[in-house]
């Protein structure tokens, strides 16, 4: 056998970037989840171990009517985005067709396009026809930036699929409703799952688009902890800042661990 | 044998066509739409009170983008706006490159790592891009802040300059940078670098020879999806560079706010559009001349 006498430490520049792109990415992350404990009236300077800040936060009624707010769009927007993802996946199946790319093109254009642009766009077109800034106009404009997100993992997965199961399903006899219902669909459950958690989280996390959309009784969590941020550093936004780090971190590994899994026990059984 | 595939690249093979129909009333009314509608409103009239426009066409938002009229009506240039527009354009394209500087090692880095090592470092990358914008951009300011913690090791205090701003840019979009250079060059092949260097290439004549042209697809999808969100960036310009400098994007949020004027913020949001689809259109013509 050869002897390996080549790796990584090869390239010039490799190893030491990726080590400090990586120092780069967490530094800031865990300074906020290191301060979100600290004891001392002033945000920045630290003087002992204590979780006093994240009591404080449960009484802050603003805070907890916003998250409320952002809950009401985010869990409909999740439902809404994916099943019309699912539609588009299922319906255009692999069509190259002109007018078929054209459309995609334009349900996925939220994807590319800087989201003040669709933002303002959103508001002119909103009071052009003369649709209130309310809770469904603030919906609307969320499901429509998370369809082409939700789009993403449904597509992928129909790809991975053998073509003759849905073929062969065909030439015996089943309507194109049927396959949709005894074939696509169950398959698609996994996906269905992803779709509506990158969904969830984009339409928790969006700032601009409802910052232009959202009316006076919809003040979403992140316009609500953007006027907060306005004001400087406080203790109470470091516990904000650290829970919003926090709970889509563990909502992701969760999700990952869970599809982990999922394919390894799946494998296990195909053997 | 390969299976036909005529078959295959009908639609409605995985059900009826018609459940496509929601997504394209959605992409038709609610993004085709609102950029038609922009385009036009930006051709109109201000509003007398407050927003809105007067349906009358014209073309005094363009004008007052690019001219300015003295008090004896004679028009010149207004560099206010282009120079807003010029300084986004900078400010994006160096993030791009620090970026790119920074995002290219990284990718390569971690797709010459073993595949369980891969997974878990791309998890690394992927997770700062879920943690919400504003608590990352908080994060810098706890960081760069009067009395913040670089501040106590005795740097100077970045908070509300251009230079957080950038920081903070950057540090939001290297995970878009990163992940699609990875994804061309995961598919990397190894025997090849490794032919290389026994064949007595230096180096850095791999880097730029071998791996940086195998990884080009990657690049360039890379710098399409850091540029355009940098040039229309609002929330790190506002909390990091406290809006002290003005940027397009928050200059289009105060047409549609503050200063209330619809036509000239649409017509910025046109340009910025235009600015979008030339990036898109120059990226993707790389990609044909790559192919060919």
């Amino acid at each position: 056998m050869r002897q390996k006498t080549w790796s990584v430490a090869h390239l010039p520049m490799i190893r030491p970037m990726g080590i400090a792109s990586l120092i780069f990415l967490y530094l800031p992350l865990l300074t906020v989840l290191v301060f979100s404990f600290n004891k001392s009236e002033d945000a920045t300077v630290w003087s002992g171990f204590s979780t006093r800040w994240y009591s404080t936060i449960l009484e802050n009624s603003d805070l907890i009517r916003a998250a409320k707010v952002s809950l009401s769009i985010a869990i409909p927007c999740a439902v809404i985005a994916s099943l019309v993802a699912t539609g588009l996946a299922i319906g255009i199946g692999r069509a190259t067709g002109k007018l078929q790319n054209a459309l995609r093109a334009l349900v996925n254009a939220p994807l590319v396009l800087p989201e003040i642009v669709t933002a303002v766009g959103t508001l002119a077109f909103f009071s052009l026809v003369g649709i209130p800034l309310h809770y469904s106009s603030l919906l609307l404009a969320h499901v429509v930036m998370c369809i082409p997100f939700a789009f993403l993992p449904i597509r992928s997965r129909l790809r991975d699929f053998d073509e003759n199961i849905f073929e062969a399903a065909r030439d015996l006899g089943a309507s194109s409703v049927r396959v949709m219902t005894k074939i696509s669909i169950p398959l698609l459950i996994p996906a269905l799952l992803s779709s509506g958690l990158l969904s969830f989280i984009i339409s928790m996390d969006d700032f601009l688009t409802s910052l232009f959309v959202s009316g006076p009784e919809t003040t979403t969590l992140p316009i609500y902890i953007f006027g907060l941020l306005k004001l400087g550093a406080t203790p109470e936004v470091n516990v904000i800042a650290a829970l919003l780090l926090i709970i889509p971190t563990l909502g992701l590994l969760a999700g990952i661990t869970w599809t982990t899994t999922r394919r390894r026990s799946n494998e296990a059984n195909n053997k | 044998m390969k299976p036909e595939t005529h078959i295959q690249s009908e639609p409605g093979i995985y059900g009826p066509r018609s459940v496509s129909i929601p997504a394209y009333v959605a992409g038709i009314f609610l993004v085709g739409c609102p950029l038609i509608v922009i385009t036009i409103f930006s051709f109109l009239q201000r509003g007398d009170f407050g927003s809105g426009v007067i349906h009358k066409f014209t073309l005094d938002a363009y004008r007052t983008v690019f001219f300015e009229t003295d008090l004896m009506g004679v028009q010149s240039f207004n560099f206010t706006y282009l120079t807003i527009i010029f300084r986004s354009v900078l400010l994006a394209f160096t993030v791009t490159i620090i970026c790119l500087i920074v995002g290219i090692p990284t990718a390569i880095w971690i797709a010459l790592q073993k595949k369980s090592t891969q997974r878990i470092l791309i998890v690394l990358v992927t997770i700062p891009f879920w943690v919400n914008v504003l608590a990352r951009t908080y994060a810098w300011m706890l960081l760069l802040a009067d009395g913040g913690l670089f501040n106590q090791l005795g740097a100077p205090v970045l908070l509300y300059t251009s230079w957080a701003t950038f920081i903070g840019l950057t540090y939001a979009f290297l995970p878009f940078m990163v992940l699609p250079i990875y994804a061309s060059a995961e598919k990397l092949d190894k025997n090849i670098l490794e032919a290389a260097f026994d064949l007595g290439a230096s180096g850095w004549r791999v880097l730029l020879r071998i791996v940086i042209p195998m990884i080009k697809f990657g690049i360039f999808a890379g710098v399409a999806i850091v540029f355009i969100p940098a040039l229309g960036a609002y929330v790190q310009p506002a909390l990091l560079g406290g809006n002290k400098t003005m940027l397009i994007g928050s200059l289009i949020n105060d047409q549609f706010g503050e200063s209330r004027n619809w036509p000239v913020g649409s017509a910025l949001a046109v340009l910025l559009l235009a600015m979008t689809g030339l990036i898109l259109i120059s990226t993707r013509k790389r990609k044909l001349e790559i192919a060919s």
